[in-house]
Formats: structure tokens, C-alpha cells, sequence
């Protein structure tokens, strides 16, 4: 990944971050840092990820992933989840990856469960509200997902009921 | 509080630190200064007292010291690790890198941390390439510093296989020594390869270190064996495949003119590429017969695995991608993308032949599209290879195209996205200039279709839910073809109304779009083009541009944004957007310094060099100096003229001057749909796009014109007639006359008497002068040789007639002078009263009319030392009677002339506020309401207000800022 790609991320989805928020995470987790490029230079997506967690808890976890909107429905998300599950497996030998989405946000969850994701807990208050939204619950509590990796081999990261289990965002990592 | 603590313990370090911080907060900088100064003197060795000093020299911009404070207290206690480590970061921070080294060689063989040693041979590194230089580059004693590097990394005891980002380091060092083979077998061991498999990074060293090799073949038989075995789509696989083959064709045609010619020297066949390394006969194409034969040793025979025929290789490639692509299906672009990639190479290479083309790009063109032609890439995707297509091909192409416009089915998602692909692919493959009817039509076409299709978004494809507003709509890009029809037919009629139509499009399209930064854009573009500057603003500021953006994207807003600066009548939009553009610049410098350091924690030496790069890239942004400029433009007008406040100036674009400077601006930001040839970007820009050119031009203005005004010399600021013969390309016709009015104002006004710098800057911070001979303020009037440096130096061959002399002036020559910079003012109101009344543009008019103005403050300027009113500085110039006499005449002529400007504005901004021009402007939209009833008149109509009303308060504004300028100085 490269450091010019935060450069043009005009999607209200996609928070704009501060320099040190993006070279942090490549000053630490390099390889967990995608990005994907068309052809013609243009930046279709990216991921940023991070590997943290004691113990059991070690995982890797996605921060931030985006595509363009011209670039959708070509399966780039899914790619670039693959390839940081992938390094979270190999290089960083994790027990599962989680990410946290808006609870509002069906797209984004209908996918993450294609992908293998299910719901671990949900985090309240994890978010601040979007402009234009009303806001409410769904608005502002996150679902943490989590998919389990090879290393996981009770499946501790999975469980039935995650959506009921509520945990409050000062207690979320 | 600290000094209720400091009673008891006055001498507690900590403290006192903490006091010193406090005051600095406190906005108390005297006494922090003095507390800070005595913290320091004392050399302090205290954990917490060095960090809170580092916070305090940090707010007072003191960097520097910060790093003679950790060397003094690491020298006072070798033994604290801890204060060694501090001492390399502060030196880190600020980019000397040699001690830097120097340091972790020491906490290394201290502490002997290898993570020492691998700090030190980063900064070694760095330190050959000169990382964050002015020039960044090798050094001359690169390998030498490389060398030692590399000693480091063989005798350290860890293994650079550590980690992807040790091993990154050792290749990057032996691949910058041109040690190829050892970088090739360490490559080839197995960990080395298992760190290629799992790192990205490493892997494109790698790829660079196969090619600087010359390893081609075997860059072909991986790049093969990833793409049909391992399931590599990644494009650099893709194109690496393709120039790794044709690298192999080159060196067999290479090797086989070598062979049927013993007499050819050897190095022939590694100049024109690799030495071969393997050793079986041929047999294969691009596929791995799976047997993993690493080489290592270089011999003459071509590749067991790779043909020796071109026409085989290339057989070989086509093979793959069909097969992969048919496995993908269109789950995956890359093979299909590859196969046309791989034709258009072909082409190349036949071309250069003087071969005939063959059919297979059109045919692969035409099957993408049958493919893909439902996703919305699949212009973009295209686009390269349809712009390799013959003149009797494009026929072809432009009839299927047809074919496929017609059979257009705008009631689904997928339809729709193959109409607007067809209608872009349509537009970029089209002949230019296309006539205006054919514009017209077209425009028509796509917004109909734009109506047809708005019905699709209003629910949400996936939830069938009602679209949120945070959605796009999938029909947006027809109206923003429509944008490029009617700004196409525009440029080749000038009426402005099909701006005023592509305004009305924008809007409406906005508004159910609320998310498409893409329309912000344009309007952002086109309101600027009608001085509706106001409206260009809440366009920019809806794109809530922020963060590092800001660098890529202000110049949308901020490209001779003080043509609009209302920042004399009080409006400070201009300038705040100016003063927002350039905070992360800041930021740049605190944060990035602290990110490199954080890589050096966390050993990710693979990301350094580039955040040095970044770091330097943002520092030297050319776009930040041009909205320095740009400030500096909006705000003389507004401040008092002052010798000592412009010597401060003249110091800082001083600076500027010296920089190398990097353009960050983004311009692909801007959507171009337009035929081949033309561009969106360019049609819409507010005068020629400005460059380095532009800024050093009047930077140096600028620059000369201070310096005149604080009565220093500059080395800085050469002839301006220089300048005029190639370097003005990013310039406006009237910026040009402009800089010709700069110039003759400094041949007619005489070069007041100067001072010396460090005279100048002592008189201004009131410190006494030194007392030796150098530093008189007052130095011997005309005969000094610092005014002969400013007077007719380097004087080229056209320039107007030269009479600065050391004996005083020609009042004749003083007097045509004085003539020519008069016209200068008068030509300035006939142009904008010329402009106004043809119906140009309105930016042209505010253009020119805000040149004047500028042209006043420099006159001003420039006459500081003659009629300046501030008595502090003012020196006695003798025999200076004429020259104020002329200096004075112009200036009364100028003043004449702007009134009349400012009055040609203001007429014209009352025209702007009638309802008769509201409805001749919406009348003139009236074609759009056959596309769509909902582009009615009244719609139309309140386009125009919002746009009429911005214009007004450009030219109000304008016309009262003139007169203030005019009467206030």
C-alpha cells in the first residue's frame, strides 16, 4: 500500500482520517494495509487492518475497507478480505478476524456473512451519527463480526446468539 | 501551582519544566523562553524533564535543539538506554540521518540490541539516498555508506530472514550496490521465498531485482505458474507476464544475432537485456511443468520451459489468458483485461516491425464489452485499448457501439450501465470537434435517458427499500455526459447559455444525488467560470474536502482564487478556505516526523524511505506555496504597506523560491467524458493552468518588488523580461501584461539606496547593530554596489530603455516610463469595460479588473521608499524630487482609471440583480425542458438567481474593494 492512495476518498462512507491515523497503520501492520489499483492507475479499493488481541483474543481486525463506486459488484471487498485473512493466518498465526459495522447497515452485513462473518456481540454506542441520519440505535451501536481462522479450531469466535449479547463501547477494544 | 511547588524546591527540574510549558500555554512566550533557556543550559538528564522540554522546544519551533539536549544527557549518562534511544529518535525527527547512525552503532554495541544495528543501517541508508534532501539522490559516497550497510547486515546476529521487513532492507541494499546475484540467491533460499510468498512488498523488490538481473525467463515461468496454478490475479502478475515474454523474445533475437556472429562481443547480449541462467533445451510455453528448478548458476541455453519462437511465446500467453479467463468466467476482469492488454502490445511490436495489424484488439474489445459492458468500469477499463484503434477499425467499433445503443433497456441496473458505457465509449471514440447540433442532440439524448432511468434509484437495488440519501443514483453519470455535451458545445459556440444549461443539469442532478462529489466538482468548475464564486464555494465546501486532501484538491477553489477574494470588504471566505488549505502542512511536519519514528519502533523499515518521500512530497507541495501566493494576494490589499512587515515577506518567499517543489494536484478528479483529445479539465479551467513557472514568475515579482520596498538586496529576483519569452505558458494574457507592468515600474523607479540585510533585520527586531563597517544602515547613496546589482546587472537584449543609473535619472526617459506604466491602468479599464460589455466571461473581467488592482499595490509598494509614510525606516534619498513628482502622477492616473472600473462593476452588478436578466438567463435554458419537464423555466430560473446573485456580490464586492484600495492608500 502506498501512501498516496488516502488522497482522493470523497465517499461519505469513508471517513477522510488524519496523516498519523493511516501511517500508523502502515508504520505497524504493513502487510495487513491493501490496496487496489485498475489498471489505469485509479484507486478501485482499500483495506486497512490491524493485529491485536492477548491469548485466544489474537486476531486480526479490519479498520477500515472501502471500493469506489464505480468498482462494486466486481468482488474487490471479498478479494481483499481473502488476502488480509490470509496474512492474519500465515504471518500473524491469529485465532480469527473481526471487524465492526454499523448495525444499520444491512448491505454491509449481508455481505460480511457471505464472506463467512457472523455476529459475535453488539457493541452499543460504538458510533457517532452520520449526517443526514436520524440517528437511533441501529444507527449507533456496531455489530462486532468475527470469522474464525484455521487456528481456531474449538470455533470460539463463532456463537448463535451474538446479536443479543450486548457489551458497552468502553469495553469494546 | 508550579510556583507555589518552586517556593519549596526552586531548583526541582521537573518543575521548572513544567512552568516553562505552562507560561507557553499561558501565550506568556518571553518568560518561557528565559525558563526554557535556563533548563537547558543546565543540561538536564531527567526522563521527564527532557520530555516535557521536548514538547516546550517543539512549540517554540526550536526542533533543532532538541536533539543537542538528548546528545548532552545521553553523553552525561552512556549507560541509559532509554536517553540513548531519544537521542537517535530526536535526530530522526529532523533528518540527519548520519547521526542518527552514528547513535544506533553506539546503543548497539552498548546494549547490543540487534534492533540497534538494523536502526543504524536504516539510517544508513537513508543517508546515501540523501532521503528528504534538497536533492534527494545517491550521494557520492552512497557506496561506501552502502557498503558498511551491507557489513552490518552479514555480521549482525540475527539473520536479515527475520522478518519481511530485515530481509526488505538487505535486498534494498544490495540492489542499490548492483550486488545482483547475491540478492538472487538469497531470493532462492527457501525462506527467502517463503518472505516473497507472504509479503507483497518483498515481492516487488524482488520483481525489480529479476528484472535489474535480467532474469526474464524466469520471470515469465513464475509470473506463469502463479496465474494458472496459484490462483495470482493481481494485475502486476498479469503485466509483468507479458513484459517478462517480450523481454525473452528480445533476448533470444539477441542471442541468436550473437550466435550466427562469434564475433560479436559477449557483453552485446547483456547490454540488450539479461545473461540467460538456465540450461534445458525448449519445450513448452508460459506453464510450469511443475518441477521447481531454481537456477543459480548462469548458463547460455534458453529456459526448458519457454519456446524459442516468438510466435510460440506469444501462442503461449494468449493460451493462458483464454484458459484463465474462461475458469474466472466474469467473476474476474484481470485475464480478459490481459488478453487485450497482451494484443496491444502485439501491435506495438508489429508496428515497429511495419507489419499489418491484426483484427484480434477489436474482436477482444468488442467481446469485453459483450462481458462486462453491465459494470460500470467497463468504460475505463477500455479506454487504452480503444484508443489503439485504426481509423477503420474505429468504423467497425463505432457501428457496434450503434448497434448497441439502440437496443438500449433502461429498466434495470444492468441495462442502464451498459447505456452509459456505450454513450461514453460513444463520445471518447468519436472524431473531434464535433459540431454543436451534434452536442446539442447528444446532450438531449443522455439527459432523456438520465429521466428514463432516475426511476431505477428510488429504491435500493439490493433491500428494495427506499434509496437513502447517502446512495447514489445509478443514473448520475448521464447527466454528467449531458455536462460534457453541453460544455463541448460551448467551447465550440462560446454561447454562454449552455453553461447556464450544464448549471441547471448540475443542480437538479445534485439535489437527488446529494453524495456525488462528482457534480460538486463541475459545479465548483463552471461557477467559477461565471465569477459565481459563492456558488463555486458551497459546491467545494459540500465536498467536505479535509485532511491531506486539501493538498490534492483546493486548487479546484483556490486557482486564482484571489481573483474572488472579497477579503477587503470584509468577506474572509477566500481566505479562510486559504488559511484551511494549508493546516496540514502543520500537521505534515509534526505527524509524519513521529510515524517515521514509530516504523523504527516497530522495525517496518520497509515503509521509511516512502514516508520520508511522502513527508518531503507534502513539505514541498507546489500547491501549498501557490495558496502562500494566493494568500499573500488576497491579503496586501487589505493590510497596511509596511517596510518592515514586507521584509518579513520578502524573506519567506525567499525561502519558497529555493524550494524543489512537487505537484500533488489532483486533476483526475475532474470526470472526463469527452471525444479523444479533449478534456473536461482543461475545457473548464479558470486561464491556462498554472504551474512551477507561474510560481517562480511571481514569486520573483513579488520578491523584487519587497525588496525595493525594504531597501535590501535580493539575489533572488532577475529581469523580468526574461522571463517573457518561454516561460510564460501558465499564464493569462493579463497576467502577462501584468508582470510587463512589474517590470517597467522597475526600470522607471530608481533603485533606492540599501541597506544590508542583517542592517535591515536589526532595525526591524530593534536588536543593536554590531559596530563594525558592514552594518551601517545607511550605506553611500547610489555609487554602493548592491544598487548596481539591482540596477542593470543582467540586463537582456528587448528590455525598455535601462535608466537607473548611479548619476541620477533621465527625466525624459523617467517621464516615458512614467507613461507606459499610466497606460498600463487606462488599457486595464478599457479591457474590463470591453469584457463586460461583449458578454465574455465574467472571471475575465474580475480577472483583469483584479490585475489592476494588484498592479496599484505594487505601485504602492514599490514607492515605499519615496512616498512612504512610516518614519522609522526612512532614509533620505537625494535628488529624488522627480521621481516622486511622476510617481505621484501615475498614481493619481491609476486611481482615475480604477474608478472607472469600479464603476463599469458596479453597473454591471446591478445588471446582474434584474429579473430581466433572470429571465433571459433561464430563458436560455429553455431547450432543456424538452429533455425533461422537470428542467422547467422555473427551475431554470432559480438556477439563475442563486448564480446571478453570486455574480453580483463578485462584482459589488470587487467595485467597493477597488475604491478602498484607491482612496485608502
Amino acid at each position: 500500500m502506498s501512501t498516496a492512495v488516502f488522497t482522493r476518498n470523497l465517499d461519505l462512507w469513508t471517513e477522510t482520517y488524519s496523516i498519523s491515523f493511516y501511517l500508523n497503520y502502515l508504520a505497524r501492520w504493513p502487510d495487513l494495509c491493501l490496496v487496489q489499483e485498475a489498471p489505469n492507475g485509479k484507486m478501485m479499493g482499500y483495506v486497512l487492518g490491524k493485529a491485536e488481541g492477548h491469548a485466544q483474543e489474537w486476531h486480526g481486525h479490519v479498520t477500515a475497507i472501502t471500493v469506489a463506486p464505480e468498482y462494486r459488484r466486481l468482488g474487490l471487498a471479498r478479494k481483499m478480505m481473502d488476502e488480509l485473512e490470509r496474512i492474519s493466518t500465515e504471518v500473524y498465526n491469529g485465532y480469527f478476524v473481526d471487524l465492526y459495522v454499523r448495525c444499520a447497515n444491512h448491505l454491509a452485513i449481508n455481505m460480511y456473512e457471505g464472506m463467512g462473518y457472523s455476529v459475535y456481540r453488539r457493541v452499543a454506542q460504538y458510533y457517532s451519527r452520520l449526517p443526514h441520519e436520524k440517528g437511533g440505535r441501529d444507527q449507533e451501536d456496531a455489530f462486532d463480526m468475527r470469522k474464525p481462522l484455521p487456528r481456531d479450531t474449538m470455533r470460539r469466535s463463532v456463537r448463535p446468539n451474538g446479536r443479543e449479547i450486548i457489551i458497552p463501547r468502553d469495553q469494546a477494544p | 501551582t508550579c510556583n507555589k511547588l518552586l517556593k519549596k524546591q526552586p531548583k526541582h527540574e521537573t518543575i521548572r519544566a513544567l512552568k516553562s510549558l505552562a507560561l507557553l500555554r499561558a501565550n506568556k512566550p518571553e518568560e518561557a523562553i528565559q525558563l526554557c533557556d535556563e533548563i537547558l543550559a543546565a543540561k538536564p538528564t531527567d526522563d521527564t524533564v527532557l520530555g516535557i522540554m521536548q514538547h516546550v522546544l517543539k512549540h517554540l519551533d526550536r526542533t533543532p535543539e532538541i536533539t543537542t539536549m538528548f546528545e548532552d544527557a545521553f553523553k552525561k549518562q552512556p549507560a541509559n538506554e532509554e536517553l540513548g534511544a531519544q537521542t537517535f529518535m530526536s535526530h530522526i525527527r529532523v533528518g540527519s540521518w548520519k547521526n542518527a547512525q552514528v547513535i544506533a552503532l553506539k546503543l548497539f554495541k552498548t546494549f547490543k540490541q540487534p534492533k540497534y544495528l538494523f536502526w543504524s543501517i536504516m539510517s544508513a541508508v537513508l543517508q546515501a539516498q540523501n532521503a528528504g534532501g534538497v536533492n534527494p539522490g545517491m550521494t557520492d559516497n552512497a557506496p561506501i555508506l552502502l557498503n558498511l550497510a551491507l557489513r552490518m547486515v552479514t555480521t549482525s546476529p540475527i539473520p536479515s530472514f527475520v522478518s519481511p521487513d530485515h530481509f526488505y532492507l538487505h535486498l534494498t541494499i544490495l540492489k542499490t550496490l548492483d550486488k545482483l546475484d547475491e540478492a538472487y540467491e538469497l531470493i532462492h533460499s527457501d525462506r527467502g521465498k517463503r518472505l516473497c510468498d507472504t509479503s507483497l512488498v518483498v515481492d516487488e523488490l524482488r520483481r525489480d531485482i529479476f528484472k535489474a538481473k535480467g532474469a526474464c525467463r524466469e520471470e515469465a515461468i513464475l509470473c506463469g505458474e502463479r496465474l494458472s496454478k496459484k490462483g495470482d490475479r493481481n494485475w502486476i502478475t498479469f503485466l509483468s507476464l507479458i513484459d517478462s515474454t517480450f523481454d525473452v523474445i528480445k533476448l533470444n533475437e539477441s542471442q541468436s544475432k550473437t550466435d550466427t556472429d562469434p564475433a560479436a562481443p559477449a557483453a552485446d547480449s547483456k547490454g540488450a537485456g539479461p545473461p540467460p541462467e538456465e540450461n534445458k533445451p525448449a519445450s513448452s510455453n508460459g506453464e510450469s511443468k511443475g518441477e521447481d528448478d531454481p537456477e543459480l548458476t548462469p548458463k547460455p541455453t534458453p529456459h526448458p520451459e519457454l519456446p524459442l519462437e516468438p510466435e510460440a511465446l506469444i501462442e503461449g500467453l494468449r493460451e493462458l489468458f483464454t484458459r484463465v479467463a474462461k475458469e474466472d468466467g466474469l467473476k474476474e476482469r484481470g485475464a480478459h483485461l490481459a488478453s487485450l492488454q497482451l494484443e496491444k502490445r502485439i501491435r506495438t511490436r508489429e508496428e515497429g516491425q511495419g507489419n499489418a495489424t491484426s483484427e484480434t484488439l477489436l474482436f477482444l474489445a468488442k467481446q469485453y464489452f459483450d462481458n462486462f459492458s453491465d459494470k460500470t468500469c467497463c468504460f475505463e477499463d477500455l479506454k487504452p485499448y480503444v484508443a489503439t484503434l485504426e481509423e477503420g477499425e474505429l468504423t467497425s467499433w463505432l457501428a457496434f457501439l450503434k448497434e448497441k445503443a439502440e437496443a438500449r433497456d433502461l429498466s434495470s441496473a444492468a441495462g442502464l450501465a451498459r447505456f452509459i458505457n456505450v454513450s461514453k465509449l460513444q463520445r471518447f471514440s468519436s472524431s473531434t470537434p464535433r459540431a454543436e447540433a451534434d452536442e446539442q442532440a447528444d446532450a438531449t439524448r443522455y439527459l432523456k435517458a438520465y429521466f428514463e432511468a432516475l426511476p431505477l434509484g428510488k429504491y435500493c437495488i439490493f433491500s428494495g427499500k427506499d434509496l437513502p440519501e447517502t446512495e447514489l443514483q445509478l443514473a448520475d453519470d448521464l447527466a454528467i455526459l449531458a455536462l460534457n455535451a453541453l460544455v463541448s458545445a460551448w467551447t465550440v459556440t462560446r454561447k454562454e447559455s449552455y453553461l447556464h444549461q450544464a448549471l441547471v443539469v448540475l443542480e437538479y442532478a445534485s439535489s437527488k444525488s446529494k453524495q456525488n462529489y462528482q457534480f460538486h466538482v463541475l459545479a465548483v468548475r463552471i461557477y467559477r467560470l461565471l465569477a459565481a464564486n459563492g456558488q463555486a464555494l458551497s459546491h467545494y465546501r459540500a465536498m467536505d474536502v479535509k485532511q491531506v486532501q486539501t493538498d490534492t484538491l483546493c486548487h479546484l477553489i483556490l486557482s486564482r482564487g484571489s481573483t474572488f477574494s472579497l477579503a477587503l470588504i470584509g468577506d474572509v471566505g477566500m481566505t479562510q478556505e486559504c488559511i484551511a488549505a494549508s493546516e496540514i502542512y502543520n500537521q505534515n511536519s509534526s505527524e509524519t516526523a513521529d510515524m517515521i519514528i514509530r516504523a523504527f519502533q516497530f522495525e517496518k523499515y520497509s515503509q521509511i524511505t516512502e514516508f520520508v518521500e511522502f513527508e518531503d512530497r507534502l513539505d514541498n507541495s507546489l500547491q501549498r506555496d501557490l495558496t502562500r501566493l494566493e494568500y499573500v494576494r488576497m491579503k496586501f490589499a487589505t493590510e497596511k504597506l509596511e517596510p518592515e512587515a514586507l521584509l518579513l515577506e520578502l524573506q519567506e518567499l525567499e525561502f519558497v523560491l529555493d524550494k524543489m517543489h512537487h505537484d500533488n494536484r489532483d486533476f483526475g478528479v475532474i470526470p472526463n467524458y469527452q471525444p479523444r483529445g479533449q478534456s473536461l479539465a482543461d475545457q473548464t479551467s479558470m486561464g491556462v493552468v498554472r504551474g512551477f513557472q507561474w510560481l517562480t514568475v511571481f514569486l520573483q515579482l513579488y520578491i523584487r518588488a519587497y525588496a525595493r520596498a525594504s531597501r535590501v538586496e535580493t539575489s533572488a529576483a532577475s529581469d523580468m523580461n526574461t522571463f517573457l519569452s518561454g516561460w510564460l505558458s501558465e499564464m493569462t494574457e493579463d497576467e502577462k501584461t501584468f508582470l510587463k507592468f512589474s517590470q517597467i515600474l522597475h526600470d522607471w523607479i530608481p533603485c533606492p539606496p540599501l541597506q544590508s540585510r542583517e542592517a535591515a533585520m536589526a532595525a526591524l527586531t530593534g536588536t543593536p547593530v554590531p559596530s563594525d563597517g558592514t552594518s551601517t544602515p545607511l550605506q553611500n547613496t547610489n555609487g554602493d554596489p548592491a544598487a548596481k546589482a539591482n540596477g542593470e546587472g543582467e540586463r537582456k537584449d528587448t528590455p525598455p530603455p535601462p535608466h537607473v543609473k548611479q548619476d541620477g535619472s533621465d527625466p525624459v526617459t523617467v517621464e516615458a516610463s512614467a507613461q507606459t506604466a499610466a497606460k498600463y491602468f487606462e488599457d486595464a479599464a478599457a479591457r474590463v469595460k470591453a469584457l463586460v460589455e461583449q458578454g465574455e466571461l465574467l472571471w475575465e473581467a474580475c480577472h483583469v479588473a483584479a490585475l489592476a488592482q494588484e498592479a496599484f499595490i505594487l505601485l504602492q509598494i514599490v514607492s515605499l521608499p519615496y512616498i512612504g509614510k512610516s518614519g522609522k525606516s526612512k532614509m533620505k534619498i537625494t535628488d529624488s524630487g522627480s521621481v516622486v513628482e511622476s510617481l505621484k502622477s501615475v498614481r493619481a492616473q491609476a486611481a482615475t482609471q480604477l474608478r472607472a472600473t469600479s464603476i463599469v462593476l458596479s453597473d454591471a452588478a446591478e445588471k446582474e440583480g434584474s429579473i430581466a436578466r433572470r429571465d433571459k438567463w433561464a430563458e436560455g435554458c429553455a431547450a432543456l425542458s424538452e429533455a425533461d419537464a422537470a428542467l422547467s423555466t422555473e427551475f431554470a430560473s432559480s438556477v439563475a438567481k442563486k448564480t446571478l446573485d453570486a455574480r453580483k456580490t463578485v462584482c459589488d464586492g470587487l467595485a467597493k474593494g477597488i475604491l478602498k484600495v484607491v482612496e485608502g492608500h
